[in-house]
């Protein structure tokens, strides 16, 4: 349960008239808001009141779903196998369903990404597994770029199938920053594209940057994603500088 | 009003999250039959051009609280997921037949399919959701699970309540009732937990999310007690509903509670008689009776007056949560939001 009653020593908004310092400073132009936010409102105090209500409902609420956490904490222990047959014994408790799920996710991110293709940045050199699998799918730019300029990344990928052969589609979406800023997917591209994984191979894919005359400085993220092979799924972060 | 500048910021902002959350979106839909009765469907209403709030806001509060786009995509994709599916089974429920300026899922697919297609959303959501566990990392997937978990079970619970007072013509109701119900039905899925869940992720799960909860309240209000209005007033070509949809539905929405706490004993009777009756049985002339009858009792100025009082409240806890924060166009975007919720005419 995320809320908890921690708000109680502040008054409501509106039990308090604005301060000169609460003056909008984005340079927006509340026209028409008027005084409203000066005077006591009976709704918003009545607001106040009921989210006070129910926030300590919940924490109620919370302690129960906890002592419920206990009693799956044994099977949680087990072997995922276990768990799923108990999810499907059981598939009507969604709150279960998604504890599990994760459960599951946490204890088997290393295989679950294995199943179906691994990702690390770099050569093909190496071929050591990254430590912590979790991090693997966020895929930095080495250095630093300046508009116009480009990089190349080589991404290696493993198929852990000892029996199928993994094509793989690149695709991506638009680079974004916090600013909202754009530049354009076309911006990257892959060199080869579609990578062809033999069963239990390794194959480098370069993923090449290329960022456009004007574009703004800002950390720029995307998606790329396997076109046909719906669990790759990497972030490429790349800084304009 | 806002200036026209400050909404143009703001509209371009939340269509640039909107399209960006609809693509990867659609990009997660399984590309296998069967098409033509599920997973074509399931992107029927995102395409629809809804307005994007949820997913704008998770966003937003994300790269507010030093996150990037890109690390909150999937929660916000979840939150839109989960919100149509609402929206199609809350259609049937309601029997309501437009949705965003077309018919509802279930008046152009059957309901049958439409109530399967509900679900399909609900599963999809959960899927982004795993993912985060690849970008975000195991403790931070975990908490945001603990929001959904929280949202869904208000938001089931809000509806429920809805439902009930109409299927038992409750006509004793509140204002405080209807502020418990919107709480639980609207604003934690709409404004609260997208806040909540967009500065969990982008602080690294060091925000105390609590701090939303109040501005978030106060904004989903107004944004609920706005959408109420419009469905009474507002242009069906904009709005997309139809106008007084929500009279013939019966729903208890803050206009008619002051209704009926406000009329005459007569003019009661008659009006729990009304809202007695299946939709299908309500005529058009006792629904224009119960519209000139919120104009005799100033409903509408009534709602509009608590919509601008909640919106201004949620002013006050922006200032109080964000003013510490450097100005920055995902913090404008939140500010402007609050004006705009009670300004927009669709």
């Amino acid at each position: 349960m995320p809320a908890k009653a921690k708000q109680k020593a502040a008054e409501p908004a509106a039990a308090q008239p604005v301060q000169e310092k609460s003056a909008p400073a984005a340079g927006i132009q509340f026209e028409g808001l008027g005084n409203l936010v000066d005077g006591a409102s009976k709704i918003v105090l009545k607001a106040a009141n009921i989210l006070e209500e129910e926030i300590a409902r919940g924490i109620v609420a919370a302690k129960q779903i906890e002592g419920k956490l206990t009693d799956v904490q044994k099977l949680r222990g087990g072997n995922k196998e276990e768990l799923l047959t108990r999810f499907r014994q059981d598939a009507h408790d969604v709150i279960d369903l998604l504890i599990d799920f994760t459960t599951i996710a946490v204890k088997n991110a290393g295989s679950l990404a294995s199943r179906i293709i691994n990702v690390r940045q770099g050569g093909t050199e190496g071929g050591q597994q990254a430590e912590d699998p979790v991090q693997i799918p966020l895929i930095h730019a080495p250095k630093d770029l300046k508009a116009g300029e480009a990089l190349e990344v080589p991404i290696t990928l493993e198929n852990d199938s000892k029996t199928d052969v993994k094509t793989i589609e690149f695709t991506n979406t638009a680079l974004m920053d916090a600013s909202n800023n754009q530049i354009d997917a076309a911006a990257i591209t892959y060199t080869p594209n579609p990578l062809v994984l033999q069963p239990g191979s390794n194959g480098s894919v370069n993923i090449a940057i290329k960022v456009p005359d004007g574009a703004k400085p800002g950390s720029y993220t995307c998606f790329i994603q396997g076109k046909n092979v719906s669990n790759l799924k990497a972030t490429l972060l790349v800084k304009v500088v | 009003m806002l200036s026209t500048d400050i909404q143009e910021q703001f509209l371009a902002k939340l269509g640039a999250y909107r399209d960006l959350s609809l693509q990867t979106l659609i990009s997660i839909i399984p590309d296998r039959e069967p098409k033509k009765y599920l997973y074509d469907l399931v992107t029927l209403y995102p395409k629809r051009g809804g307005k994007g709030f949820r997913p704008g806001l998770c966003l937003a509060a994300c790269n507010i609280f030093g996150g990037t786009t890109a690390e909150a995509m999937n929660s916000a994709i979840a939150l839109e997921l989960f919100h149509n599916a609402f929206l199609v089974h809350d259609d049937i429920e309601d029997e309501s037949d437009d949705r965003r300026g077309s018919p509802t899922m279930h008046a152009a697919h059957g309901i049958p399919i439409a109530i399967n297609v509900g679900d399909a959303m609900n599963v999809l959501s959960i899927k982004p959701l795993m993912h985060n566990i690849f970008t975000l990392g195991p403790n931070l997937t975990w908490q945001v699970f603990s929001e959904i978990e929280h949202m869904v079970l208000e938001s089931v619970e809000g509806q429920a309540m809805e439902l009930g007072w109409r299927q038992d013509n409750l006509c004793d109701l509140k204002e405080d009732d209807y502020l418990r119900m919107i709480l639980k039905k609207t604003c934690w899925y709409t404004c609260i937990h997208p806040l909540r869940i967009g500065a969990i992720i982008g602080s690294g799960g060091a925000i105390d999310a609590d701090m939303f909860n109040r501005f978030g309240y106060y904004l989903g209000a107004a944004f609920q007690i706005q959408d109420d209005l419009l469905n009474l007033i507002g242009d069906q070509n904009k709005y997309g509903k139809e106008i007084c949809g929500d009279v013939l539905e019966g729903k208890r929405t803050l206009m008619l509670i002051y209704l009926l706490n406000s009329c005459n004993k007569k003019e009661k009777q008659k009006l729990e008689a009304y809202l007695a009756k299946r939709r299908v049985l309500r005529l058009p002339d006792e629904t224009e009776w119960v519209m000139r009858l919120m104009k005799k009792y100033d409903c509408i100025d009534y709602g509009r007056k608590n919509a601008q009082n909640l919106a201004g409240a949620a002013l006050k806890e922006f200032y109080t949560v964000f003013g510490h924060l450097p100005d920055s166009e995902d913090k404008q975007f939140i500010e402007s939001m609050i004006l705009y919720m009670i300004n927009r005419d669709y």
